[in-house]
């Protein structure tokens, strides 16, 4: 196996396993969750219903995203490209906006493509500043590591991710979270035939 | 709005439509410059503009840099990645396109930054605006 395809395969994985703690119906329905018992068609045992922090699962979408798009690049060649970096992501929807992309991903209506890329963009970002290491703000919110605060009192605090709301799980279950998961399935499942 | 609308024959007609086709789809100012391959088999592009993401954090990782071919530690540059895409029927070359911010651009001309392609830099030339 080679590095990009690891890196694919371990972004596909991180992407059951984000939806597995969404609560969100998997994109290929009927594959395997690699090992996690299936879920009820309820969609009962979410990360809301079971108490599952939003910032686990916000963390394998962010891992899932990062991997994905490191596979891309390393097929691209690179040499010498840092792929330590977490910022790789926010870059994907820019590359793709071309129409034979569009067509190969199975879109047939390219300003539909064309307005989801626009939409997306800033998602993607978002998701990729999940990562403690991405952004101008040393310490910020994410999905990771506690980070410094100042109460009402001007007191230190310390955030703990898992009783954060990042107010972002509940926007990817609307339509433009799920047509990105959608497109992050599409790009994995169609990786040979497009890079 | 351009599209691909015609499948490109030629290598020049290819970066042409690519490049045009890449600038007329975003809102935004855009520059692109073309690298042309020798062997004329893939179309090769950097995108200038402040609203693409950017690309490298050399605070971070400097001291993670590889190393490119024939260069040691102390001559190791960042990299700005590329995608490349294999060629379909309707576009029948290769492509692999660099999007970068301007000062990342500033940085290529200066030789901070290599382009990841280990594309001829001295060959480029501004395809859009024409």
């Amino acid at each position: 196996m080679t590095e990009d395809l690891a890196h694919l395969e371990q972004g596909r994985s991180q992407l059951e396993v984000y939806e597995y703690l969404a609560g969100q119906p998997s994109a290929t329905p009927g594959t395997p969750l690699g090992g996690f018992s299936q879920r009820p068609a309820d969609n009962s045992g979410s990360a809301f219903e079971n108490n599952i922090p939003e910032a686990h699962a916000l963390h394998f979408l962010q891992m899932a995203t990062e991997n994905i798009a490191k596979a891309i690049f390393l097929r691209s060649g690179n040499t010498g490209w840092d792929k330590y970096t977490h910022r790789a992501f926010s870059a994907i929807p820019h590359h793709l906006r071309a129409r034979h992309i569009a067509a190969r991903l199975g879109w047939r209506d390219f300003d539909a493509y064309k307005r989801f890329l626009r939409d997306v963009r800033s998602l993607c970002r978002e998701i990729e500043e999940l990562h403690p290491q991405v952004g101008s703000i040393v310490e910020k919110a994410n999905v990771e590591y506690p980070w410094p605060g100042r109460d009402s009192l001007g007191n230190e605090i310390w955030y703990v991710p898992a009783h954060y709301s990042f107010r972002l799980l509940s926007r990817m279950r609307k339509p433009l979270g799920v047509q990105l998961i959608r497109f992050l399935h599409l790009l994995a499942n169609r990786f040979d035939t497009i890079f | 709005m351009a599209d691909l609308e015609h499948i490109p024959q030629t290598y020049e007609d290819a970066c042409s439509v690519l490049a045009r086709s890449h600038a007329e789809e975003v809102q935004f100012p855009i520059r692109v410059y073309c690298f042309p391959d020798p062997t004329r088999q893939e179309v090769r592009l950097v995108e200038i503009s402040n609203s693409f993401p950017e690309n490298v954090d050399s605070t971070r990782y400097a001291a993670r840099m590889d190393p490119g071919p024939g260069e040691g530690p102390a001559q190791a540059k960042l990299v700005v990645p590329v995608v490349t895409l294999r060629p379909s029927d309707d576009f029948p070359f290769r492509s692999s396109v660099a999007l970068v911010t301007e000062a990342e651009w500033e940085r290529i001309l200066a030789g901070d930054l290599r382009i990841g392609g280990k594309w001829r830099t001295d060959d480029r030339y501004q395809i859009w605006p024409q």
